[in-house]
C-alpha cells in the first residue's frame, strides 16, 4: 500500500511542475507576440529613417560617431542576455560564443551586459565587465536610448575602438543564433544626398540628430530582437518541458494500475485461500 | 476649404499620429517652422517641444522629443526619439 501512495504522491508533484511549465509557456507565447509586434512598429522607424538619411548624405560632416576611431585598441562586446534562465541553451550558447569571439581578438576586450541572466555565470568568462544594464521584458526606445547613450560616449570618449552588439539573433521561433553586429563606429553609406532639398538649419545638425536617430534605433532592434528570440527559446523549452511531464504522468498512472491490480489480486487470492482453507477444514 | 497634406509622426515605440491635416507647427532649433500644403522639399530638425497641427479648426498638440522633420511632395513625416498626444 506504501507504494501506491508513493505513486500517487508523485503523479501529484509532477501535475503541479506541468501546471508551472505550462503556463510559463503561455506567458512567453504573450509576451512573444508583444516583442513581434513591437519588432514590426520598429520596422516602420528604420525603414523612414534611412529613407530620410539617403537624402541628407552621410558623406562629410563631422560627426564623431562616423569619424574613424582614436586608436586605443579596446574593443567593447555588449552582450544582451536573458533576464531569466529556462530557456533552452539561450543564454548558454551566448555566454560561448562572446568566448570565442574574445579568443579571436587581438586587442583588448571588455564587456557590457545587458540582462539580468548569469549574475555569477558571466564573471567566470575571464572578460572584465565594465557596466552591467537592466532590460525589461519587452524593451522601450526609452530604455535603448538609455544603453545607446553610455555606448556613444564609450566610444567618443576613446574608451573603446569598436563596440560590437552580441546576441542572439532570431531565425525563427524554433531556431536563434548567437551572432553580431558592428554598432559603432557607423559605416558611411554611398550617396551623397539629393540637392533639391531645403536643409534646415544646416546638413551638419541633420546629420547628428539623425545618426542619434539611427544609433537608438539600432540598439532597440538588437535589444528586441534578443528579447523575441528569448521568449521564442523559453516557449520552446516549456513545450518541450510540458511534453515531458505529460508522458511521465502516463508512465506513473500505468505504474500505478499495476500496482494497484496487483493489491487487488493479491487481496482476492488471499480470501479466496483463506475461504479454501477454512471449507476444507470442515 | 484649406488644401490638405498627410502627416505621419512615428516613434521607435510606434506610429503618434497619422492623418490628413491643413496646417502644421514643428519646433526646431531655430524657433518653430509652420508648414501648408504645397510646402517645397524640406528636411529639418526637430528640438524637444511642442508639435501643432490643425485640422478643420481643430488644433491637435503632440509632445515631441530629439528628431527629423521630412517635408516631401504631399506628405511629412516626422521622426522623434518620443512622441505622445497631448489631450
Amino acid at each position: 500500500m506504501a507504494n501506491l501512495r508513493a505513486i500517487r504522491s508523485r503523479i501529484k508533484s509532477v501535475q503541479n511542475t506541468q501546471q508551472i511549465t505550462k503556463s510559463m509557456k503561455m506567458v512567453a507565447a504573450a509576451k512573444l507576440r508583444r516583442t513581434q509586434s513591437a519588432f514590426g512598429t520598429l520596422r516602420l522607424f528604420a525603414q523612414k529613417s534611412e529613407e530620410i538619411l539617403k537624402r541628407v548624405g552621410t558623406d562629410g560632416g563631422d560627426n564623431p560617431c562616423l569619424a574613424a576611431p582614436k586608436a586605443n585598441n579596446r574593443v567593447c562586446y555588449v552582450l544582451i542576455v536573458g533576464n531569466r534562465g529556462l530557456c533552452g541553451t539561450y543564454n548558454a550558447a551566448l555566454l560561448r560564443y562572446v568566448q570565442e569571439l574574445r579568443r579571436e581578438e587581438t586587442r583588448d576586450a571588455f564587456l557590457v551586459t545587458v540582462g539580468r541572466w548569469g549574475r555569477d555565470m558571466i564573471p567566470t568568462a575571464g572578460i572584465p565587465i565594465r557596466k552591467s544594464f537592466e532590460i525589461s521584458d519587452t524593451p522601450s526606445a526609452q530604455e535603448a536610448q538609455t544603453l545607446c547613450a553610455y555606448l556613444r560616449e564609450l566610444y567618443t570618449a576613446g574608451e573603446a575602438d569598436e563596440i560590437v552588439l552580441v546576441f542572439q539573433q532570431f531565425r525563427s521561433v524554433l531556431a536563434q543564433t548567437p551572432g553580431k553586429k558592428t554598432l559603432l563606429p557607423l559605416t558611411p553609406a554611398e550617396g551623397g544626398g539629393d540637392a533639391d532639398v531645403i536643409f534646415e538649419p544646416d546638413r551638419d545638425v541633420l546629420l547628428n540628430t539623425l545618426v542619434d536617430l539611427y544609433l537608438d534605433n539600432s540598439v532597440h532592434a538588437a535589444l528586441l530582437e534578443a528579447r523575441t528570440g528569448e521568449h521564442a527559446a523559453r516557449m520552446t523549452a516549456m513545450t518541450a518541458a510540458s511534453d515531458n511531464t505529460e508522458e511521465l504522468i502516463g508512465d506513473l498512472t500505468l505504474a500505478l494500475n499495476h500496482a494497484r491490480q496487483a493489491a487487488i489480486t493479491t487481496e482476492i487470492s488471499e480470501i479466496v485461500g483463506g475461504a479454501s482453507a477454512l471449507s476444507g477444514g470442515h | 476649404m484649406a488644401k490638405e497634406f498627410r502627416l505621419s509622426v512615428v516613434t521607435g515605440d510606434g506610429t503618434v499620429f497619422d492623418d490628413s491635416v491643413d496646417y502644421l507647427n514643428i519646433p526646431t532649433p531655430f524657433g518653430s517652422v509652420g508648414v501648408l500644403a504645397g510646402h517645397a522639399s524640406m528636411l529639418c530638425a526637430v528640438e524637444p517641444g511642442v508639435l501643432r497641427c490643425t485640422r478643420n479648426g481643430e488644433t491637435l498638440r503632440i509632445r515631441v522629443g530629439k528628431g527629423v522633420a521630412n517635408v516631401e511632395g504631399r506628405e511629412t513625416t516626422v521622426l522623434v526619439a518620443e512622441g505622445e498626444t497631448l489631450e
